[in-house]
């Protein structure tokens, strides 16, 4: 294999053509980082797919995203750094020191546009926090919600078997008082134990984030996603399941709620791009957020250096949309991801 | 899986474009092909010196995170 040579017509080679329409998700001006600042969780949701077998980033992971960025920043024209967990503020102080590493490197490179989103319980998202978290380019809040309090604290409860809901909604309402350019989209996962109930909860935010353009609803099925107890988790099925999700967004809509609208257009997940890592807590690097006990998503490793060791093979499965142009496999790589014949479990540090 | 096309990063996590001899020979090896530029006809592709991709305008739409991204995982089968 040699470095690629453009032909002077592209409609030569039909995954040439794929390449050229879809070129941000390859290029090398663009990176977008999915880091998992620790793996253990304060919540022990009933649904959830994570094993919390990692604990907190290390400071050699740490400096290591820091000197990666620090390397790719002259030529980058857009970073996206996605904070994920395990619950990402438990690791707080990672969260800063990266995001405000960040944060100067865009200020030291105007071209770079920094755009930094959280996927958080929202327990620990006191405000002074989210100002913090703002103020270094954090710019979406994604914070679940499953029902009012009597049915959340059911499903989305802390590792000690309390209630979460109360604290969450405090937290909503803190933030609702910040002012500046955010968005909070609220994901409510409905089910066939609380469809009914998210009537109750819809009303609620309407009553008190109503007139709040900066808060969105996702609302959506729950999922089977691999966690212990998916057998027994009540989802919804069939064509029934589709219309109770579409008439809560049509009741949500009718109290004047703002929507997160599924995306127009082919929808393609980050892990079929060349240019989207996952750093979990060990240093150890992914492509999906998903599937993390997956050999075939355990691509390398980021040194204390920065440089990334990838496994190409493992790279082409996950990316293999961007050659096909399917839509299947660019919106979710993992399904039908090649089997390597030389697939084993990788051993992962603690 | 495409052979003919292969992707590998660099150290830095940049990808590199990598084509087998047969498709390269197809595609015209000694022709004014460039290694480097923007290929007539391409949109967005453009390759620098190393045969890494560069693009002009980052498509908006194609690069969001995981707040648009991970909303849409489909169940496990």
């Amino acid at each position: 294999m040699n470095p690629l040579r453009l032909p002077k017509d592209l409609s030569s080679t039909e995954a040439l053509g794929h390449l050229d329409r879809r070129a941000s998700l390859l290029a090398q001006n663009v990176l977008h980082l999915v880091i998992l600042p620790t793996e253990q969780c304060n919540f022990r949701c009933t649904y959830c797919y994570e094993d919390f077998a990692l604990g907190r980033m290390s400071e050699g992971v740490s400096q290591g995203i820091r000197r990666l960025l620090q390397t790719r920043a002259p030529n980058l024209d857009r970073l996206t750094l996605s904070w994920f967990g395990g619950e990402p503020l438990a690791a707080y102080d990672r969260v800063e020191e990266i995001q405000g590493f960040a944060a100067h490197l865009g200020q030291s490179h105007p071209r770079l546009k920094l755009r930094g989103e959280i996927t958080t319980n929202g327990y620990l998202l006191s405000q002074m926090r989210f100002e913090k978290l703002l103020s270094l380019g954090v710019k979406v809040f994604q914070i679940s919600l499953d029902g009012p309090q009597e049915i959340h604290d059911q499903k989305r409860l802390r590792a000690d078997g309390s209630g979460t809901f109360q604290r969450i909604w405090s937290h909503l309402q803190a933030i609702s008082e910040v002012t500046g350019d955010f968005e909070v989209i609220l994901r409510l996962h409905v089910d066939r134990e609380n469809h009914l109930a998210m009537r109750k909860l819809l009303r609620q935010i309407a009553a008190t984030f109503g007139k709040e353009p900066r808060f969105r609803l996702f609302i959506r099925k729950l999922s089977r996603l691999g966690g212990a107890n998916d057998a027994q988790l009540p989802v919804l099925v069939g064509i029934d399941g589709e219309k109770i999700v579409r008439d809560l967004r049509s009741e949500a809509a009718s109290l004047g709620l703002s929507l997160k609208e599924p995306e127009k257009g082919e929808s393609i997940c980050y892990a079929s791009a060349t240019n989207s890592f996952v750093i979990r807590s060990n240093g150890a690097i992914s492509k999906c957020t998903v599937a993390l006990t997956d050999s075939r998503n355990l691509l390398g490793r980021i040194s204390q250096d920065g440089s990334l060791e990838i496994d190409a093979d493992k790279l082409n499965g996950w990316a293999r949309g961007l050659l096909s142009g399917n839509s299947e496999e660019l919106r979710c790589p993992l399904q039908g991801l090649p089997q390597l014949a030389l697939a084993r479990p990788v051993a992962m540090a603690t | 899986m495409n052979s003919d096309l292969y992707f590998r990063t660099d150290a830095a996590g940049m990808t590199v474009v990598e084509v087998s001899d047969e498709l390269q020979d197809l595609l015209g090896r000694n022709s004014t092909d460039q290694v480097e530029g923007s290929a007539p006809g391409a949109a967005n592709l453009q390759l620098d010196d190393h045969g890494r991709i560069q693009v002009e305008e980052v498509d908006a739409f194609l690069m969001h995170g995981t707040g648009d991204t991970l909303c849409d995982c489909p169940e496990k089968s």
